[in-house]
């Protein structure tokens, strides 16, 4: 409650419903709406984690994989929300050069490292997920390796909104690199269907009807949306520190400004 | 209840609870750290260029 | 645009001798994987399409960050944004002017580092056939990321991070069709031409990605 008063005194109140997101535009609208908001975003994704968790462990085994199907309900989240969040952030990227909206380039920093853990979480728990079930930590085929790209991606994207000081041309940076790496997605997506090598091909989202028992798809679309809650609440937080980390640079030069000339 | 596995699934669920929650605190602290700069900055009597006068 | 290009073509021949570093870091890398993999001729000339490959590949990512660079520090590339030509067709010549210095040299020397390598002159071919197909790709794509850091001190090895995920496939297709052309089952046309498609593809790409990012960079 203290905290929410202290941000409050930082922002001023806003009371206009949303019709766009051009609304937000303004950082302290948007500031407002993530203060309304972000409760009721923590609350539904800590209730989806643990509704989904409990669903996860008392999974039956698959005839298959043995008990390992319980590494598929951490393991198919992260890989979605890798390629979800860099999709939003493509959005984001579009939204600096197409329609030059002013959180766009705010929306892009906060989605990168969120990006990058969940890509990460992909990769270690497919590796844990396939030495039972292949007999190797990693191979070379082609999803495997453009998730790697994928996460290489991302720390590039990290690396560069640190290097570039200038705020509108890091924007761009960011922007334009963001667009040109997301060819990499569609190759993730379709790679295991063009090429048919280790990992197993899509059965979740094949239009007849999903190849996956209920029993496993359930667990894992709850899991899959609980993940999605968990983005969209750190985005939303970190999308706030961004600003914040702005409106402190500004006020830094504008106390110096002060200092100098009084 | 893993069985055999347990050496794989057990990694696999503490290292996605110590990244998830590595970012959350990540998150929490940063927004802690700046806030309180901000206000401090404002304490000062440092303003940003359009900003009304604090209640 | 002729005159564009010959002025590249003399700057990139003149300056230092970027094409020598070049030719010299590929040399180095060829030589260094004997030392690291052992002299066994047999393995060398097993691997050897694909070491070419992977130096010249970090031989020309090295030399990107000279691609704008220069032009930024003199003041020309303010010129460049203001002249009548349009700024994606400048920087496609300036990329085939630094493909030219940069990498036809590579090209050239692949056939004496091939023999360092123990492949048969048929494989040379291949490689270099490949390499003709494939590093221009490398140039084109690689010109974002030159354009992105182009305002950056040390920017060199942020392009070579920023421009690996996308310059990737390149490899895997060079090489692919490289051992395809000498080995009977493997197939040559079909990454050759994905090869020749990527390159053409990121002719478009590279370009506009980068006068985009120029237009605002020039400070």
């Amino acid at each position: 409650m203290q905290q929410m008063k202290a941000t409050a005194e930082i922002m001023s109140e806003t009371s206009i419903k949303p019709a766009s997101v051009w609304d937000y535009a303004n950082p302290t609208r948007f500031l407002g709406l993530v203060e309304r908001v972000l409760p009721a975003f923590v609350m539904l994704t800590i209730v989806c984690m643990a509704i989904g968790l409990w669903m996860a462990l008392n999974a039956p085994e698959d005839y298959q994989q043995g008990a390992t199907v319980q590494i598929m309900f951490i393991h198919v989240p992260a890989a979605w929300l890798a390629m979800m969040v860099y999709t939003v952030m493509s959005i984001s990227a579009l939204g600096t050069l197409v329609w030059r909206h002013p959180l766009a380039d705010v929306s892009l920093r906060a989605a990168a490292p969120l990006g990058a853990a969940f890509t990460f979480l992909a990769l270690v728990t497919g590796s844990l997920w396939g030495k039972p079930m292949w007999g190797t930590w990693w191979v070379w085929d082609a999803r495997l390796t453009s998730v790697l790209v994928l996460f290489i991606i991302y720390l590039g994207l990290i690396a560069l909104s640190k290097a570039i000081e200038e705020p509108s041309v890091a924007a761009r940076a960011l922007a334009i690199v963001t667009l040109v790496g997301f060819i990499n997605i569609p190759i993730i997506k379709f790679s295991v269907d063009w090429w048919n090598t280790l990992h197993q091909p899509a059965s979740v989202s094949r239009f007849d009807r999903p190849a996956m028992d209920v029993a496993f798809l359930y667990p894992l679309l709850v899991m899959a949306i609980a993940y999605t809650l968990l983005f969209f609440t750190l985005h939303l937080m970190g999308m706030r520190n961004e600003i914040f980390r702005r409106r402190i640079r500004s006020m830094k030069m504008q106390s110096a400004r002060q200092a100098e000339g009084g | 209840m893993f069985g055999q596995y347990a050496g794989f699934i057990v990694p696999a669920y503490v290292i996605s609870a110590a990244v998830i929650a590595g970012l959350v605190v990540w998150t929490v602290l940063v927004y802690r750290n700046r806030r309180t700069e901000i206000l401090e900055l404002e304490k000062r009597g440092v303003k940003r260029r359009n900003q009304k006068e604090p209640k | 645009m002729i005159v564009l290009l010959g002025r590249e073509l003399k700057l990139a021949v003149r300056a230092g001798g970027g094409a020598l570093t070049g030719v010299l870091f590929f040399l180095a890398v060829v030589t260094v994987v004997p030392f690291g993999v052992g002299p066994d001729l047999n393995l060398l000339a097993r691997i050897g399409p694909a070491m070419l490959w992977i130096g010249a590949l970090l031989s020309m990512l090295l030399g990107l960050e000279r691609l704008f660079q220069a032009d930024r520090e003199d003041g020309s590339l303010q010129l460049l944004l203001m002249s009548d030509h349009p700024l994606e067709l400048v920087v496609l010549v300036k990329c085939l002017a630094h493909w030219l210095a940069t990498g036809l040299p590579l090209i050239v020397a692949t056939p004496v580092f091939g023999l360092m390598m123990n492949m048969e002159p048929a494989l040379i071919m291949a490689v270099m056939a490949t390499l003709i197909a494939g590093t221009p790709a490398i140039t084109l794509v690689g010109a974002v990321g030159a354009a992105v850091t182009v305002s950056l001190a040390r920017g060199g090895l942020l392009i070579a991070i920023l421009v690996l995920p996308l310059v990737v496939p390149v490899l895997i297709f060079g090489v692919t069709a490289a051992y395809g052309a000498v080995e009977d089952p493997a197939p040559f046309l079909p990454p050759f031409l994905l090869l020749c498609a990527m390159t053409l593809f990121f002719s478009v790409l590279g370009p506009f990605a980068a006068a985009a990012m120029l237009r605002h960079a020039a400070d």
